[in-house]
């Protein structure tokens, strides 16, 4: 599999996870983290990013005992051929769902404000199309496309901190309002929202770069993504006060909205387009890392054909008729499944790896 | 390889068929634009809607006509759903520009009648102005005609030009006040307009606590309210009858504009070691003499005389406002606001409505003359 795809260097690893990390949440963040934590929103996040980067130290240790492996080669070689399958099995379907929620959520966000009338169908059609087209390509292709698409964070950093003039200090305090605890209940959800970086457990092999270099680009990567959605959680909790974002799930889009720009009246139709192509690049991400897993499963060396697989798992996921409710239930079950394939099997297999090579080195 | 190109040139075929057609279009022909709307309670406890409608022109020479419809429901958008019945064809709101709501159904709150602009996104929230109308707000809609102009663009117009004279300001736009009415610890005052004589007039504004009308100010209190509250349109003209005898004699009608240059505001909330509040608004403002009919010369020996009696005056009418605002329970400077920002404890102790009403407020207002115009 490495020799073939083509590699990538440390700086495409860099957009390559902001990318997968900011996808659909950055809109709804302000909102859900806004329910728990209130003024300490930005506190949350900070802390979030702080867990974010022990999960990246954590993933990185583990990585760099198999150098020229991924997860999945790793998977496969501890846990044996039957059980390992099982869970590269479990590990793709965990990526499908993540793909499906965000077509899920990025769909159900453009039908609610941009496209009212058009079928759900299409945009999902659309969505899918989109997806198969970038991830049947080699993993440098995606790490292109990631880099293009980043110069478009300048246009959303603009349009978000346009929404500066609205700002009122006193919407944001008291900033402790609501306790540590809460806060750091708001840190776990965020931390849910910005996963997207346990991508380096399936391209790690493919980066040319030493292992110190992947760490600071991983730091680097998680640190920009982790002031991305402070800056806009605090420009929403600035402009509006809490009981105006308990209202609104996507206060982001609302802020557009409300800004009279003079030249056009609804900067959101502006807005969501521009978002829509990053949410786009985290889909892309997550139906690589399913498609590379069916790939190494069935040892095959190309995953044009696994790709259009997740993506049309992902598509019939999606296509469910959902409701809010089926909605939030997939959301939890999401959040379950993070847990443990981001967080348990990693630190596992972390912790079995010390384990053997100590008896290696007791021999 | 070839196969996979095929299904690909296949699919994009596909979606060149279902999608290029584009499902959320409209065409502006068919559709008919709302440029003004009005809302109202009628006698049974509905909604009465008020619309004006524009009509396309029937020749290219000829201007575009307008239509007055009404018809009531639960809801504004029930009483909506209704007019569409009423009137042919599709009624859309994506160009309207003014909102007004009668006294009546504005004393119910406002949250009801603004729902349905900001669950439904096509509706433009960033822009159109709301108004509240003293009585009726579709008696005005209803005058179709204000000379050779159409209401809702005389409307547009009026308002505007109203906020340039700072009379109104800021802006109060349907988002503007949607967000106020869902910020606790901050009210709002909106333009108030009436029909005085078979004229639409600006009364003043009206004085909203939390989303419900409790009050008004007129016209000459609101463009000192607007300077208080520490925004400025390009004008803020007042005019005051002067009468000084001491130590010279000064007498006459003397207008004069207070917005030539950004008056000086210090505002500050006091939270005493036994939990009262107090508040010091000074405002030093700058004067430009417009108009003065006295026979006296405006000498630079008599300026400080005049500077001295209409600060007098002003901060008098100050007080007033104050004491009005007061009553109509309405926290425009966002007091309340403050304390859950700062003395979020003290807050939690306090039943503000009520303490509101006896806050103390200590109100200056210093006019300094900067200039006389061309004479003297």
């Amino acid at each position: 599999m490495a020799k073939m795809e083509k590699t990538i260097t440390a700086r495409q690893l860099f957009f390559l996870v902001i990318q997968t990390q900011i996808g659909v949440s950055v809109l709804k963040i302000p909102h859900k983290v806004n329910e728990i934590a209130r003024g300490g929103s930005g506190i949350s996040i900070i802390i979030a990013g702080l867990i974010t980067q022990a999960l990246i130290l954590m993933m990185w240790l583990l990585l760099k005992k198999y150098p020229g492996k991924n997860l999945y080669q790793i998977l496969l070689g501890m846990a044996g051929p039957i059980f390992g399958r099982i869970l590269i099995v479990s590990y793709a379907a965990h990526f499908i769902l993540l793909g499906a929620n965000i077509m899920i959520s990025a769909t159900d966000i453009i039908h609610r404000w941009l496209l009212v009338s058009t079928p759900k169908w299409v945009l999902l059609a659309l969505f899918s199309y989109l997806a198969y087209f970038l991830a049947r390509e080699k993993l440098s292709v995606l790490a292109r496309f990631d880099t293009l698409a980043c110069l478009l964070f300048i246009p959303l950093v603009l349009f978000v901190g346009y929404g500066l003039n609205e700002a009122h200090i006193e919407n944001m305090l008291p900033l402790l309002e609501q306790g540590y605890f809460k806060i750091f209940t708001g840190a776990k959800d965020v931390t849910l929202a910005i996963y997207g970086f346990e991508i380096l457990l399936v391209v790690y092999p493919f980066i040319k770069a030493d292992n110190k270099q992947i760490l600071w680009s991983m730091t680097a990567a998680n640190s920009f993504t982790t002031f991305f959605y402070l800056f806009v959680v605090e420009v929403c909790l600035l402009a509006f006060s809490h009981d105006q974002l308990k209202l609104m799930p996507e206060p982001v889009i609302y802020l557009m909205k409300s800004m009279n720009f003079y030249i056009f009246d609804r900067a959101d139709i502006v807005f969501v387009p521009i978002w829509s192509i990053t949410t786009i690049c985290s889909l892309v991400s997550y139906v690589y890392s399913a498609a590379l897993g069916f790939s190494d499963i069935f040892k095959k060396s190309n995953h044009h054909l696994f790709s259009a697989l997740s993506v049309t798992i992902s598509f019939a996921i999606a296509f469910v008729p959902v409701t809010p409710s089926a909605m939030e239930k997939l959301d939890k079950i999401a959040e379950y499944m993070a847990y443990v394939f981001i967080a348990l099997i990693p630190l596992v297999l972390l912790l079995i790896s010390l384990i053997s090579l100590k008896k290696k080195e007791g021999r | 390889m070839n196969k996979l190109k095929f299904a690909q040139l296949g699919m994009l075929m596909v979606m060149l068929f279902t999608v290029s057609g584009c499902w959320d279009h409209e065409y502006l022909k068919d559709i008919n634009l709302a440029y003004s709307v009005a809302f109202d309670l009628s006698e049974d406890g509905n909604i009465l809607e008020t619309v004006e409608i524009i009509v396309p022109a029937e020749s290219e020479q000829s201007s575009p006509k307008n239509e007055i419809h009404h018809s009531t429901g639960l809801t504004p958008r029930n009483a909506s759903t209704n007019m569409r019945n009423i009137i042919r064809g599709n009624m859309r709101f994506i160009k309207f520009g003014v909102q007004m709501v009668g006294t009546e159904l504005a004393k119910k709150g406002l949250k009801t009648v603004l729902d349905v602009n900001f669950r439904d996104p096509s509706n433009p929230t960033a822009d159109p102005r709301f108004v509240v109308a003293d009585g009726l707000a579709s008696d005005i809609i209803s005058k179709k005609l204000v000379g050779e102009i159409k209401i809702g663009e005389f409307l547009q117009q009026k308002i505007r030009s109203l906020e340039r004279m700072g009379i109104f300001y800021p802006p109060e736009t349907i988002n503007s006040v949607f967000l106020a009415t869902t910020n606790p610890g901050k009210d709002f005052v909106l333009p108030y307009l009436g029909i005085e004589n078979e004229e639409v007039v600006a009364k003043g504004v009206a004085l909203f606590d939390d989303e419900y009308f409790t009050g008004t100010l007129d016209t000459n209190q609101s463009t000192l309210l607007v300077l208080m509250s520490g925004e400025m349109g390009d004008n803020a003209r007042m005019t005051r009858k002067l009468h000084i005898t001491e130590p010279y004699l000064v007498q006459g009608d003397i207008s004069f504009n207070l917005a030539k240059k950004k008056p000086k505001r210090k505002f500050k909330i006091h939270v005493h070691r036994n939990g009262e509040v107090s508040v010091d608004l000074h405002l030093k403002t700058y004067a430009v003499i417009e108009e003065f009919t006295g026979d006296q010369q405006l000498k630079v020996e008599i300026l400080p005389d005049i500077q001295k009696r209409l600060s007098e005056m002003l901060t008098e009418e100050a007080d007033s406002i104050i004491s009005t605002l007061k009553q109509s329970n309405c926290d425009l400077f966002g007091v309340g606001r403050h304390l859950i920002a700062y003395h979020n404890k003290l807050w939690q102790t306090k039943n503000w409505d009520e303490e509101y009403r006896t806050l103390q407020f200590n109100t200056t207002i210093d006019v300094e003359i900067i200039s006389t115009g061309v004479l003297i």
